[in-house]
């Protein structure tokens, strides 16, 4: 998926292409992958969706879709969208500044850091949440240091095992993800702009503003979109972090699936939530294709 | 006709170093008010150095630059007023055409009634005055620099710095778009630099040829007098003598060529009796003869390709390389590949190269 998507990227910042994929001729090569894609993407979807619908008695009903307006339920949604919110826009913003100072470093540089993006992008997951948990649970190593020069975090209320916590914990892969997806837009950016601004007479920062922020900002709503699905997504982390401490939708279809037993309409409740999550991901994924295509225009 | 009296750029012992790379060496400058200068030069001869370090985009140099009786030397590139165009994609691309033309106006905050109307004029100069609404992608590369051209004319530049903004195009819309730059140029009367390692293109454009190797400055001269009279086999090389032919000093001022004696134009060596070195010559300055011509030589014909009213014949006359020559197409009409062919040397004297 990651891959999938930074490869989309890439292809903004060659500007061009892109029209010869239309053809119908290019759609051959990716029969294989649409019968993949269908069998492992639209075949489970359609499941679920089916199974949202068809009540523990096999008649099809909206049951489980009235009790997803709920209060708990909504309450895991916004949960959800605040916490993917939150850290895509941190992440965000971090990795691009990353990215930013990666893109003028030495080559030797560049492709340490992007080495390590690919790694720890894809290194969320229980082993990260306790990578956390060691150094910034209570007894952490980095806490613990930290209260020895005095500065007592766990005493000023902070707690990895909460919201905040997992805005940080996120961002170990966000950021990273947000470099790896956003370079190329950087690498796009030529250096005749910048030297055709100042010989204009043209101040940095009026090349910042009128040229360098318009004509990256596409990619980088693009990348953030990205960032939020990515986040939005996430299960393993985060129910290995705080388990039932935040109500975030993926933990909660996870404790239906853990077998909760449940009845009537609760009992493909899970399925509805799913499809809520699809739903969800289906539009800002709308918006991500439309900042791509604004991406590649400049 | 504007007179190129005034000096409007002096460059002065301009040197350039990368780490141990000198770059430039000792380059020195003059550019006239309202001339056009090219600097000709093989790739990695400093032609660019020279640009940027004169545009303000490079300021860690030696020498000293003087534009309009005022040094600037130090001072930076957004202070200098020069304009600058690419050898491409230097357009903002989030930018329309005409905002693109009207950047600099906007930076000297110029009202927008009247950065339209400036950008209208000077679209209108450029033969686009139709397409200031189109994104840069949507113009094809000889369009985008015509609004480059304009980008850089708009703020009334003291000088114009070209950096070969033709050879991302193709043949054809290159010719165009070189003509569409000198005639805006002479009507402007702007002082202008234009690099290029097209000798064609410039010799065609300038007042005069700079002729650059190795950082340095080899001539300078109006493109008659470059092609006339190069004063170095560099400069020869570069403005269209492609032949080397081995030959040998006999006398003060003479040399023999293949079976024929000529005088010897420039040379750096001694002229010592028997020394061994390679004449220049042209392509065009061989003439056909008959074969008992005294001083001919005779050889055969490998290659032949019509290049319109000249036909470029490929001949083995004995020595290592094909000699090139340069007929015009009526005599060379009956020649085939495969004939023999008889040739004397037609030029009155040869530039003369240390072997
Ligand atoms: N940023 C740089 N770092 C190191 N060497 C450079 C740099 N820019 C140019 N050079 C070297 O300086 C010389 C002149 O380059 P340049 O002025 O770009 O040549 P030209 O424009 O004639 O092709 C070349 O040998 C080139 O390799
Ligand atoms: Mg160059």
């Amino acid at each position: 998926m990651t891959i999938h998507l930074e490869n989309a990227i890439n292809r903004t910042a060659t500007r061009k292409g892109g029209s010869a994929v239309r053809t119908l001729k290019g759609f051959a090569p990716l029969l294989p992958f649409t019968m993949v894609f269908s069998f492992f993407f639209v075949w489970p979807i359609f499941q679920i969706f089916k199974n949202s619908i068809t009540g523990a008695d096999g008649k099809y009903g909206l049951g489980a879709y009235r009790l997803l307006f709920t209060k708990a339920y909504l309450h895991a949604f916004q949960g959800s969208l605040r916490l993917s919110f939150f850290s895509a826009i941190t992440a965000g913003l971090i990795g691009a500044l990353i990215a930013f100072y990666v893109h003028r470093s030495s080559s030797s540089m560049r492709s340490i850091i992007s080495m390590a993006s690919g790694v720890l992008a894809n290194a969320g997951g229980v082993p990260l949440a306790f990578m956390f948990i060691a150094a910034f649970g209570a007894q952490g190593g980095i806490i613990l240091l930290l209260k020895k020069i005095g500065i007592d975090l766990y005493g000023h209320g902070f707690t990895i095992f909460s919201f905040s916590g997992l805005v940080i914990v996120y961002s170990f892969f966000q950021i990273p993800l947000m470099i790896l997806v956003f370079t190329p837009a950087l690498d796009g950016v030529r250096k005749e702009w910048n030297e055709a601004s100042e010989s204009l007479g043209a101040t940095k920062t009026q090349y910042l503003r009128w040229v360098l922020i318009p004509v990256l900002f596409p990619a980088y709503l693009a990348s953030t979109l990205l960032l939020f699905s990515s986040a939005f997504s996430a299960f393993a982390t985060a129910r290995a972090l705080i388990g039932g401490n935040v109500s975030l939708v993926p933990l909660v279809i996870g404790s239906l699936i853990d077998g909760n037993i449940a009845v009537g309409a609760e009992a493909n409740l899970g399925d509805a939530l799913a499809v809520g999550m699809v739903v969800i991901s289906a539009i800002v994924m709308v918006f991500y294709g439309l900042s791509l295509r604004w991406a590649r225009k400049r | 006709m504007i007179t190129k009296t005034e000096t409007a750029v002096s460059l002065s012992n301009i040197a350039k170093h990368y780490g141990s790379v000198a770059a430039l060496h000792d380059f020195s400058l003059d550019i006239a008010s309202g001339e056009l200068v090219a600097l000709l030069g093989p790739s990695g001869c400093g032609k660019t150095t020279v640009l940027r370090i004169l545009g303000g985009l490079d300021l860690e140099h030696d020498g000293n630059i003087v534009v309009a009786g005022t040094d600037i030397t130090g001072m930076p590139s957004d202070k200098r007023n020069m304009g600058m165009v690419f050898q491409a994609y230097s357009l903002f691309p989030n930018m329309t055409v005409e905002e693109n033309v009207e950047y600099g106006l906007r930076v000297r905050k110029v009202s927008v009634a009247e950065r339209r109307k400036r950008s209208a004029e000077l679209l209108e100069m450029v033969h686009l005055g139709h397409r200031g609404k189109s994104l840069p992608h949507q113009l094809s590369g000889g369009q985008q620099q015509r609004v480059a051209l304009a980008r850089a004319l708009a703020i009334s530049p003291k000088v114009l710095l070209l950096d070969e903004p033709l050879s991302a195009l193709d043949a054809q819309v290159r010719v165009q778009i070189r003509e569409e730059i000198r005639r805006i140029q002479l009507e402007t009367g702007t002082t202008t630099l234009f690099v290029t390692h097209d000798q064609e293109e410039a010799m065609a454009v300038a007042d005069r040829v700079g002729v650059m190797n190795l950082g340095q400055l080899e001539q300078i001269d109006s493109p008659a007098t470059l092609y006339n009279n190069p004063k170095s086999p560099f400069a020869a090389s570069f403005v269209g003598i492609t032949n080397k032919i081995p030959a040998e000093i006999v006398g003060s001022g003479k040399v023999k060529i293949l079976n024929q004696v000529v005088s010897v134009s420039e040379y750096a060596g001694k002229m010592e009796n028997g020394a061994k070195v390679v004449a220049l010559v042209r392509p065009e300055n061989f003439e056909m003869v008959s074969e008992d011509q005294s001083g001919s030589t005779t050889g055969r014909v490998v290659t032949k390709s019509f290049l319109g009213p000249m036909t470029k014949l490929g001949v083995e006359l004995g020595i290592p390389s094909l000699v090139s020559v340069n007929l015009t197409s009526s005599d060379a009409r009956k020649i085939s590949i495969g004939d023999s062919l008889s040739l004397v040397v037609s030029s009155e004297s040869v530039m003369v190269d240390r072997v």
